[in-house]
């Protein structure tokens, strides 16, 4: 990357892992104060809290873990720009892309599975892998049928790692949109930057090479 | 003091360090409300302070990520110098290299905020005997 590139990227990995540390702040303090209502309302009726706060309650704590989860995952995407190159869990970097993409595939009704080693570490450009990940499990998630699944399976290889997305079932047409994705000279130069190349057949597969090998 | 079968029982005292004021005087009323007696301060330079009072500090729980002098200092200064008191970090969801650091660092356990405050409880219980 050029490098006002690479400091414009790095910036905003910087800025955005810093308020995903307030906003874990501003979490655990609702956190708390909740759990102090809780405490002072058990306290006055020790006959139990009206169910209806309770069950208020619970939704306010469920609200507060699911914030934590998704700033956590944003929290580590950020740090990604933290090293041109770099070593990176493609696995865990996977996990976090299904998350970005969640709400997009649930719309469709389309869930997604991931599956292979638990971790997978890799010298990579990180952020640039993470870029055609996205890319492709959005290209991806549209050509799959409405109600229908993703899964994606991480292998390493002997070079560095595989990583394959299948539509199940099978959409009508073979993927016209990772067609025009590969098309796409700045994506070919991505994939070149990343030593990797992406299959089409029945599945798409990414082959990636380890760059410290 | 309170008196349970026969034995007279002393209240634990505890230092919260953490510069996130609301949650730390909000986590202290709860602790309170448990029966820990509890002192609060915003910072690392304050905590030192209060060690070196006159109160008697049986644990400290500590923010890791601090302005100024951060949690993982204030542990190693509360090492080398009061070496008796285990301190318990508190560290973000997700930040587990911070608490593994710590412990190598010699803090007796981290727990990740949002906090579970009977596990708080459990972690200050084994960690002084009181």
């Amino acid at each position: 990357m050029e490098d006002w590139k690479v400091r414009e990227t790095a910036f905003m990995g910087k800025i955005t892992a810093g308020m995903t540390h307030e906003l874990r702040n501003v979490l655990a303090v609702i956190g708390e104060s909740v759990g102090l209502v809780e405490d002072i309302l058990k306290i006055k009726h020790s006959k139990g809290i009206d169910d209806r706060i309770e069950k208020k309650l619970v939704i306010v704590k469920e609200q507060i873990l699911r914030g934590q989860a998704i700033l956590t995952v944003l929290n580590r995407f950020a740090h990604n720009a933290d090293h041109v190159l770099g070593s990176l869990d493609v696995r865990r970097d996977i996990d976090d892309m299904v998350v970005f993409l969640e709400r997009f595939l649930r719309h469709k009704g389309v869930t997604c599975t991931v599956s292979g080693g638990n971790s997978i570490v890799l010298t990579t450009i990180p952020i640039m892998w993470s870029m055609v990940h996205f890319a492709l499990l959005m290209s991806v998630g549209d050509e799959v049928p409405n109600k229908g699944r993703i899964d994606i399976i991480c292998l390493k290889s002997e070079s560095g790692v595989a990583v394959t997305f299948r539509s199940i079932p099978l959409p009508n047409k073979s993927f016209p949109s990772v067609i025009t994705l590969l098309q796409d000279d700045i994506f070919a130069d991505t994939l070149k930057r990343l030593n990797a190349i992406v299959e089409v057949g029945s599945d798409i597969c990414v082959r990636c090479k380890d760059m410290e090998l | 003091m309170s008196i349970r079968g026969g034995y007279m029982e002393r209240k634990m005292c505890v230092l919260l360090v953490d510069d996130e004021e609301d949650f730390a005087k909000t986590l202290a009323e709860r602790l309170e409300i448990r029966g820990v007696t509890t002192v609060v301060s915003f910072d690392g330079t304050q905590a030192l302070e209060v060690l070196e009072g006159k109160t008697k500090v049986d644990a400290v729980v500590l923010d890791v990520r601090m302005p100024g002098l951060s949690g993982l200092d204030v542990l190693k200064h509360i090492r080398a110098t009061y070496p008796h008191i285990p301190v318990i970090l508190l560290t973000g969801y997700g930040d587990t290299r911070d608490g593994i650091d710590g412990m190598r660092l010699g803090a007796f356990d981290y727990l990740m905020k949002p906090l579970d405050i009977e596990s708080l409880l459990e972690k200050l219980r084994e960690a002084t005997g009181i």
